[in-house]
């Protein structure tokens, strides 16, 4: 005599849970990391050769005064006026020197500011001389190029 | 004429797949996200020209009264003197000299400390930094 099974179960693996476990996993990675997307202005520290190529070549020298205040080659000026002032001498020299010289007690952001317009300006060589090199090199202190 | 039922509807919504999406979801952020690894609060300087910074560089941070801090970029930076860059990048351009820097200065602070951070990291011949801002929003004026 035959019995007939009566109860048939379903062979397949419960995966309700799994998505409940990867959606733990998500809200983990969301709270505990961050995009890793600092963003700033790169920059190429020079050989100290090329800061003195700087220094003895012809160059605008834009100095920043210490209450944010900045000068073109002398001549007071504002940040909205490096553009315009630089554009016809790139034009001329696409590899024009530039000098950014700062006061000590000058904010940073106001070096930033200056840095950010000549990026924007497409200057390739910018130079930022330390108060030492300033030092050293008196023949370009309070003047022009 | 009654027709009779033959079968019944399972009302039931297939899960299956939720699994895969919410794994793709997490292979997406372990890809896209790092854990930072610096905490420090630093109003930084504004500027409309940024470019990524390579992750895990090492970090010089400035706060705004001019305190240093230090990491090599494997953790949060600790608290050191702003002559210690000297030695500290020293150490690190010895190992690798394509070392990244990243100053996180606050926009407040004044020149003299990023003076003399510019001045250490030329002396033990660094070369690429990376002076890390947010963005400027952009004005009518310019």
């Amino acid at each position: 005599m035959r019995f007939k099974s009566k109860l048939k179960i379903d062979e397949e693996i419960n995966s309700t849970s799994t998505a409940d476990i990867a959606f733990l996993l998500i809200i983990f990675f969301m709270v505990t990391t961050a995009f890793g997307t600092t963003r700033g202005l790169e920059m190429s520290l020079p050989k100290k050769q090329k800061v003195q190529e700087a220094a003895t070549t012809e160059a605008v020298l834009i100095e920043i005064n210490r209450d944010g205040g900045i000068s073109l080659d002398g001549m007071p000026s504002s940040v909205s006026d490096i553009r315009p002032y630089l554009e016809p001498k790139l034009a001329r020299n696409p590899n024009k020197f530039v000098l950014v010289k700062s006061d000590l007690s000058a904010k940073y952001q106001a070096l930033v500011s200056v840095i950010d317009e000549l990026r924007q300006a497409a200057v390739k060589n910018i130079s930022i001389p330390t108060q030492r090199e300033i030092q050293r090199w008196g023949r370009y202190e309070g003047g022009g190029s | 004429m009654r027709f009779k039922r033959r079968g019944s509807i399972r009302a039931n919504i297939p899960s299956a797949s939720m699994g895969d999406i919410a794994f793709l979801l997490i292979v997406f952020f372990i890809v896209t996200t790092t854990f930072s690894v610096d905490k420090t609060k630093v109003n930084l300087a504004e500027s409309l020209e940024r470019e990524a910074t390579v992750p895990g560089a090492a970090i010089i941070v400035i706060d705004s009264d001019g305190n240093t801090f230090l990491s090599r970029g494997d953790r949060n930076p600790e608290l050191r003197g702003i002559d210690d860059i000297t030695v500290f990048a020293l150490n690190l351009v010895a190992r690798a000299p394509q070392t990244q820097f990243t100053i996180k200065a606050s926009r407040d602070v004044e020149y003299r400390y990023i003076d003399k951070v510019l001045e250490q990291l030329r002396d033990v011949n660094a070369r690429n930094i990376s002076l890390l801002t947010i963005q400027r929003v952009r004005t009518s004026a310019g």
